[in-house]
């Protein structure tokens, strides 16, 4: 369970964010659309914790996260656009670098946990710089998903993949979703979309629900 | 295992995923490095940089005994062994010494010998000419310990004097005088010996050619990173935001570029040194400079030079922060006060101003600290600046890799 209650966020004199406030229950999906530079990917850095917000409060599972970076590190998994990686070394080590937990744990997620769903448990030791754009990006989720957080949060997760890729990884949310977790996530494509259950467009720093199902042309009209 | 630890195990893994460019290009920036030191050597200490110095004498009319006195000092081992004395008339010296074929030229008094017996001590004008040169620089100093010399041997006879008086034997003041005179002359006549056993080096207290080795190193030290130059650039906005939720901030992230670079920078240190070492016993045994013993001994002075050579390129790579700027800055910055800390040429023939730079330029802080390696002599002064160029390369890193962007 996530809440999120009158975050706000300025740079400069220049207002992002405004008053936002919504919630997230277990087995939620929710899409944050907007024009290009609206705030979105501020919006997921302050649900992570890797951006301050300059007021309001988010609270985990009844945890207050804000001032607490302990919170944001436990409960949130955070995958950016780009991927945070180390390229010139292993998938292993990577994983390594943000896993939570014994290595003996670690093994145990390569050959069952998320690692091994998205399909990267077997490449251990590959060096990352020689996986596609896809495998990367599964990876990425992986990393995010080391600290076997509850809350999920995606920004543009499909954004330069292929097909294939984008099926793979939208099944995984989907059993993520299943198993009673939260998942956030922006996007500009419909199909990664459906995957939400609660949608907002985020406009003028203010959050705006519309409804789920809500068409391409009807959703870029509300941009 | 703490999330700094692993992170740190994985920047040392990174870095030496590096160790074979970093060995090529030690390879061929050791060629380069060795090849212009060689030139800058030969262009200080040949004959045909530092030739002969020519110093002309103005001389008082009819004082015979100055001319025999000039004619002694020139005949001085030291003396006679670089400077060439021609007597000459003194509007004829100031033609010369501004023409250029003249560094120096001696005025000397009426009286001077002596002046120099009863005490008077008259002065002897030695002309230079404004944009002295080392031939005038070295002249310089020859005479000013030439002074010292004569200064030494008056404070004797003084000292003598008082005595004398002391004792209520004014009137044994002039033999012992003459006798002391005599004991002085037949202990600093043969003076050859000493000149021949001190041998003052511009390049202080090592051998002109292990300076330069010295030298090399550390500018070969500071190259050495251009290979690893993607290991330096600073971590994307995407990742420093990662780093830091899981609590990886500037502070740790500059410790392990710093332990990752200075690590590979002393690995392929201690493999050259060992390589060094081989190539010499194979081929130059005869040339007696085993300082493998002093690899074994000085390793931690050795290990905190490269740290603090890390340090000092990480602060280059984060001010120009891309891949490019970075290997510029590095070639630019390194080599220009690599110059200023006198590491092409020593620092006391760089002009006054320059001169009193050269300590705090990072080349001369590293230079020190590998003489203090070879040389097992701890200077706490040559370590603590070492260690300070670190902490200041740390900080500055830190702060730097801390920036949110």
């Amino acid at each position: 369970m996530l809440e999120v209650k009158s975050v706000c966020k300025a740079y400069a004199k220049h207002t992002v964010l405004s008053d936002i406030t919504f919630t997230v229950s277990p087995g939620e999906c929710v899409g944050i659309v907007g024009a290009n530079g609206c705030g979105k990917t501020t919006l997921l850095s302050i649900l992570a914790g890797a951006v301050r917000a300059d007021g309001g409060s988010i609270r985990y599972h009844g945890r207050e996260a804000v001032g607490s970076p302990r919170v944001f590190d436990e409960e949130a998994a955070y995958v950016p656009q780009e991927n945070p990686l180390i390229e010139e070394l292993t998938v292993r080590d990577n994983l390594s670098l943000w896993y939570r937990g014994s290595k003996k744990r670690m093994a145990e997620d390569l050959e069952h946990g998320p690692a091994a769903m998205l399909g990267i448990g077997e490449m251990g030791k590959k060096p990352v710089r020689t996986l596609s754009g896809g495998m990367k990006k599964r990876l990425s989720i992986a990393c995010a998903l080391s600290n076997h957080a509850s809350v999920l949060i995606l920004d543009e997760p499909g954004a330069a993949l292929d097909m294939e890729c984008k099926a793979d990884i939208r099944h995984y949310l989907e059993e993520y979703k299943k198993a009673g977790k939260s998942i956030i996530l922006t996007s500009h494509e419909m199909q990664e979309l459906s995957l939400c259950t609660v949608m907002y467009v985020l406009k003028q720093g203010k959050l705006h629900q519309v409804r789920t199902g809500t068409d391409e042309r009807e959703l870029m009209g509300l941009f | 295992m703490s999330v700094h630890l692993i992170f740190w195990k994985l920047e040392l893994k990174r870095a030496f995923l590096r160790f074979p460019q970093m060995v090529a290009g030690a390879t061929v920036l050791l060629f380069l490095a060795s090849a212009v030191a060689l030139l800058a050597s030969r262009a200080l200490y040949d004959d045909a940089a530092v030739g002969r110095v020519a110093v002309g004498v103005v001389m008082p009319e009819d004082d015979l005994l100055a001319r025999q006195m000039v004619t002694m000092v020139s005949s001085l081992d030291s003396v006679k062994s670089i400077c060439d004395f021609q007597y000459i008339e003194r509007p004829e010296g100031l033609k010369k010494l501004q023409a250029g074929e003249l560094y120096a030229v001696m005025d000397m008094p009426e009286g001077l010998l002596q002046g120099i017996m009863d005490g008077s001590n008259p002065s002897v004008r030695i002309l230079f000419p404004s944009d002295a040169g080392p031939e005038s620089r070295i002249f310089r100093e020859l005479t000013e310990a030439g002074a010292r010399t004569l200064s030494a041997a008056q404070a004797g006879i003084y000292g003598g004097n008082e005595l004398c008086r002391r004792l209520g034997r004014e009137g044994e003041i002039p033999e012992m005088e003459r006798e002391l005179n005599e004991i002085f002359l037949s202990y600093s006549l043969p003076r050859e010996h000493y000149f021949r056993h001190m041998l003052v080096k511009a390049t202080g207290d090592v051998e002109t050619k292990i300076f330069y080795a010295i030298s090399v190193f550390v500018l070969f030290l500071l190259l050495l990173a251009i290979p690893a130059s993607d290991y330096l650039l600073p971590f994307s906005p995407v990742m420093k935001k990662k780093l830091k939720l899981a609590g990886i901030g500037g502070m740790s992230r500059a410790a392990g570029r710093i332990a990752g670079l200075g690590s590979l920078f002393f690995a392929v240190s201690l493999l050259m040194g060992v390589v060094a070492w081989g190539v010499k016993e194979c081929f130059f045994a005869a040339a007696g400079y085993g300082e493998l013993s002093s690899l074994i001994t000085g390793w931690p002075m050795l290990l905190l030079v490269c740290l603090a050579a890390a340090s000092f390129v990480s602060v280059l790579y984060q001010i120009a922060g891309s891949l490019l700027g970075g290997t510029m800055l590095l070639v630019l910055a390194a080599t220009a006060q690599h110059f200023l800390a006198g590491g092409f040429l020593p620092a006391v023939f760089l002009p006054s101003v320059l001169q009193k730079l050269a300590p705090v330029m990072p080349s001369a802080i590293l230079i020190d600290g590998i003489k203090v390696m070879l040389t097992a002599d701890w200077e706490l002064m040559a370590c603590g600046k070492v260690l300070l160029l670190l902490a200041v390369g740390f900080v500055l890193t830190a702060v730097m890799e801390g920036r949110e962007t």
